[in-house]
């Protein structure tokens, strides 16, 4: 359950980056959903930046 | 901010640039309107278009960032300061990257049309009778770069913000060049298209005491053509105006449309872990923006990356 929205303004140009990875498949089938995986797997693959040493959070 | 006459203003909006006379003595102040934007940047004597902004001599007489105080230099044979730069509020530039093109956004991101500084400028430079090939390798006003251990250059997180500017005091009659760069999906103008505001201000008397070089070259190897054995260039020289030009743009105009992405509290832990980090920005919007083409540049970006995320 989401408990939070941000809203990300895109361009056209942005758009059509975030259409190419709809139609690859994987991340979701909307821009919401595939700008929501890529920041879930970003976080995912930097521990060192959201769990950095000596950060309880 | 001095007070001085504003003898002409222009707003570049994204996907645009402008190609604006300044002459002897006169300010171009290029001002941020939103939360940082590079603006790639040309320059060619209004006389005599063969002598134009070189970013090598640049470099190399100022440094690999040029801030306030720093000149900015034309290309041998000439070699003569064309302004200086007599106010930086932010003082992170880069000469060291050469402008985007459509060739790297094919090749790095797969886009077939793309916002680029080369096609934005060589349509600017159209006003004036100039062609693609006269676009040269640009100073990146408030581009953030940074050398890694390895040696290698790589781009940080735009650091501007809204009302900073940078002021140029012109030493002979150019024409000006900004635009807005393209890279929209780079940290160059943190992932977003932001308009710029150009002015041609008059300078104060006390400008040109402090800051005002000679017009005349003050060295024997400052030289021109005519001091080589063949001196003709097969080109007139002299820039006008085309009456007729009608600015026609790539891509323009940028239409952006919000997209609503909803986090758990988990993950909105994450954007508040990467907001303390610095590097990421200070908005929701701005982290989430920045992380999101973070991952897309580390696993899709074709070529090498020159992108560090955070801090």
């Amino acid at each position: 359950m989401a408990e939070r929205t941000v809203v990300v303004e895109v361009n056209q140009q942005q758009a059509q980056m975030l259409d190419r990875l709809i139609a690859e498949g994987g991340l979701g089938e909307t821009p919401a959903e595939v700008l929501h995986s890529g920041f879930v797997r970003f976080c995912a693959e930097h521990p060192e930046l959201v769990h950095p040493a000596g950060d309880k959070g | 901010m001095a007070d001085r006459e504003v003898l002409y203003e222009h707003v570049m909006e994204p996907g645009t640039g402008k190609a604006v006379p300044v002459m002897r003595g006169q300010i171009l102040r290029i001002q941020q309107i939103g939360n940082g934007q590079c603006a790639d940047f040309n320059a060619f004597n209004l006389h005599d278009y063969k002598e134009y902004f070189h970013t090598g001599r640049t470099r190399h007489l100022h440094g690999l960032f040029p801030a306030e105080g720093d000149m900015l230099w034309s290309a041998p044979p000439r070699e003569r300061p064309m302004f200086t730069i007599i106010r930086d509020t932010v003082g992170t530039n880069d000469v060291q990257y050469p402008r985007c093109t459509g060739f790297l956004y094919e090749y790095q991101y797969g886009f077939e049309q793309h916002t680029n500084c080369h096609d934005i400028l060589a349509e600017s430079i159209r006003e004036y009778g100039l062609t693609p090939d006269d676009v040269h390798d640009s100073f990146n006003f408030w581009m953030h770069v940074g050398v890694d251990p390895d040696e290698k250059l790589y781009i940080k997180r735009m650091m501007a913000k809204p009302g900073d500017y940078v002021e140029l005091l012109a030493h002979f009659d150019i024409l000006a060049v900004p635009n807005v760069c393209g890279a929209d999906i780079f940290s160059t103008s943190n992932f977003e298209l932001k308009p710029l505001k150009v002015q041609v201000l008059a300078s104060t008397e006390a400008d040109r005491g402090q800051w005002l070089q000679p017009e005349e070259r003050q060295y024997r190897n400052q030289r021109t053509p005519e001091d080589f054995k063949l001196s003709r260039i097969k080109a007139d020289r002299e820039l006008a105006r085309d009456d007729g030009y009608q600015a026609d743009w790539p891509v323009y105009p940028i239409v952006k449309q919000p997209v609503e992405v909803p986090l758990s509290e988990d993950e909105y832990a994450m954007v508040e872990a990467l907001r303390r980090n610095g590097g990421f920005g200070e908005e929701d919007t701005d982290i989430v923006r920045h992380a999101f083409f973070s991952w897309w540049i580390e696993h899709y970006m074709r070529g090498p990356k020159q992108h560090h995320a955070g801090e």
